[in-house]
């Protein structure tokens, strides 16, 4: 399977190519009260208002230095993930169902579809980012009537 | 009275006082003498003369009576005889004249008698002589005769009695007046022998009093200057040794003068090499400011192109600058393009691998791109280090140039303080060696000096024996002048 991969703070990150919509630097992004801590805020995708996830406070709870926005489909829309260097596309070998991610509980086991190996270090196969919580989804649309009334 | 006046002033009124009492004691003896001699003169003029005249008177008488009787008795002779009767006579009335003269009223009123009877004498006996020779006398006649004879002898003896209490009475006046001078003699000269022996008295006590007063003072005078004389002596002894070791120190001086005259001839030598060096070292100066202003525009020029090589680092870094967005965004695009062709079946997959071949152009170029920005800051820092190290190189430069200027102006003072020290040393040399010279003179003085203070010292014995001896001699007249309290 070919996955675009990129790093999340320490860890490497991979995303199947067919979720990815592009890649581009960091956008203007504008907070966004009332959603959780790894969504940075509100940016401009192609002319679309789309949440803004950090993937490195997602994945490990805390704060890296943002280099791309990678837009990917999500359920309502693209979604832009903040992440650190992008690495290029290659092919990832995931592990089993079985494998390491049996121990991901929650949002984690949602999110991470399996756990393969980018050179020595661990890679982590991302999946299923259209489960954006839906409080984010209300929020940027309060946010786009907002702009849209003013 | 005579209170402040000098013992000399006193011994000459005392002398002049005696003398005027022994000459108004003279002057009443003379007197005196003179009175008495007048005296004695007149008892023995008319001792000599009334007194004599009467004897001769009496004699004359008695001669008469023999020229009488030898008329009357020598016939030859007869005329002779009468004639010195006659003369006689003459003589008689002469001797009588001559007793008028000077005599008193008595004598001449004796006198006088004296002459009547006389006249009736000869009247008598010129009447006898007057009868015829041999013719008989009467006795009547011859008895008047007789008679008158014995009157003119009575009246002669009354007359030679009388002379003879008036001389008596002339001599006990003179006696007396003769008494009476050598009364008032003794009395003045009593009064000048008591005058004298209170002058002398007086005298002597105020000799005693002031002389030895005097002599007292000399006496302890004497003992001062004898007790100075002899601490002038310890002094002249101290002094000669004292000078003994100013000439040693002198000499010791003098060594040290000459030393130093040497040396100061030395340091002169040294001075004078010391100037020429800092001649020399003038040049060698202006060189090195050369040298130092060539080192300053070198490093200007090594700064400006530092500056513009700096420059031109920040302009290639901004040529990477943009290479390497180029090549970011190139990546973005390879990475985007790969994305997209993942979509595209086989086409899309040889579009991918292309894409994937410039992706890793991409990442190459943003690699050689970082590497150059790292190289390019490398240099930019290597040129900053550079500049500053060459401002400060410039500013030690200049830093050391206004050392240099100082050192130069300090090494001119040198110079001229060496110039100066030279004339100072030239200076010194001449003087000691006039030093020198003056601490041989003054050597020669020191001995000079110390042979007089032996002399002094001599001298010193001698005023202390001569005070000694004078101080003798003042215990010596204290004890003639009696004032010495024993």
């Amino acid at each position: 399977m070919d996955a675009l991969v990129f790093r999340a703070g320490p860890l490497f990150c991979a995303l199947p190519l067919d979720e990815v919509v592009e890649t581009m630097r960091p956008l203007p992004t504008r907070p966004l009260a009332g959603t959780p801590h790894y969504v940075r805020g509100l940016t401009i995708l192609r002319g679309e208002p789309s949440p803004v996830i950090d993937m490195t406070r997602l994945l490990t709870g805390a704060s890296a230095e943002i280099d791309r926005y990678v837009a990917v489909h999500a359920g309502r829309g693209p979604v832009a993930c903040a992440t650190g260097p992008v690495l290029g596309v290659q092919a990832v070998h995931a592990s089993p169902p079985d494998g390491p991610s049996t121990m991901f509980t929650g949002a984690s086991r949602s999110l991470v579809a399996a756990v393969g190996r980018f050179g020595t270090e661990p890679l982590l196969v991302l999946q299923s980012l259209r489960t954006v919580p839906e409080e984010v989804w209300e929020a940027a649309a309060r946010e786009t009537g907002t702009e849209a009334a003013a | 009275m005579m209170e402040g006046h000098t013992f000399g002033r006193k011994m000459g009124v005392g002398v002049v006082i005696t003398g005027l009492l022994t000459l108004v004691s003279v002057i009443v003896a003379v007197l005196c003498m003179l009175l008495v001699v007048h005296a004695k003169d007149r008892v023995i003029t008319a001792a000599t003369h009334q007194l004599t005249g009467a004897e001769n008177l009496n004699r004359l008488m008695e001669k008469r009576l023999a020229d009488f009787r030898g008329y009357m008795l020598y016939d030859k002779q007869a005329q002779e005889f009468s004639t010195d009767l006659a003369q006689d006579r003459v003589d008689f009335r002469t001797q009588l004249d001559d007793l008028q003269d000077n005599a008193g009223p008595a004598v001449k009123t004796l006198i006088a008698a004296v002459s009547d009877t006389e006249h009736k004498y000869a009247d008598a006996v010129d009447g006898l002589m007057a009868l015829p020779r041999h013719t008989e006398i009467d006795p009547t006649t011859s008895g008047q005769a007789v008679q008158l004879r014995k009157d003119v002898q009575s009246a002669l003896a009354a007359l030679i009695k009388r002379v003879q209490t008036d001389v008596g009475a002339d001599q006990r006046h003179s006696t007396r007046q003769a008494n009476i001078a050598i009364g008032v003699i003794m009395v003045l000269g009593l009064l000048t022998t008591c005058s004298a022996i209170m002058v002398a008295w007086r005298l002597s006590r105020d000799l005693r009093r002031e002389v030895g007063a005097a002599v007292g003072h000399i006496q302890s005078s004497s003992a001062q200057l004898e007790a100075a004389a002899a601490q002038q002596v310890n002094g002249g002894r101290d002094q000669a040794s004292a000078m003994n070791e100013i000439t040693t120190t002198i000499n010791e001086l003098l060594i040290t003068s000459r030393q130093i005259a040497d040396s100061a001839q030395r340091v002169s030598k040294i001075a004078e090499e010391t100037e020429a060096a800092a001649r020399n070292g003038d040049h060698t100066i202006d060189q090195t400011r050369a040298s130092i202003t060539a080192i300053r525009t070198q490093v200007d020029q090594i700064v400006q192109h530092m500056l513009a090589l700096g420059e031109k680092s920040q302009q290639i870094g901004t040529v990477v600058d943009l290479v390497s967005e180029l090549a970011e965004q190139t990546n973005i695009l390879a990475i985007n393009a790969t994305i997209e062709a993942s979509g595209a079946g086989e086409w899309g997959r040889r579009f991918a691998v292309v894409a994937e071949e410039i992706r890793k152009l991409a990442d190459r170029t943003a690699a050689s791109a970082k590497e150059i920005r790292t190289l390019i800051d490398d240099v930019r820092g290597a040129v900053n280090t550079t500049v500053m190290a060459t401002e400060i190189g410039a500013k030690a430069v200049d830093a050391g140039s206004r050392q240099f200027d100082n050192a130069t102006s300090s090494f001119r003072e040198i110079a001229q303080l060496v110039a100066t020290t030279n004339d100072a040393t030239r200076e010194i040399e001449l003087s000691t060696k006039q030093q020198t010279t003056a601490v041989e003179q003054v050597n020669v003085a020191v001995s000079d000096t110390a042979r007089v203070s032996r002399e002094t010292e001599s001298s010193a014995v001698q005023t202390k024996q001569t005070a000694a001896h004078l101080s003798n001699l003042s215990g010596e007249l204290l004890d003639m002048v009696g004032t010495r309290s024993h």
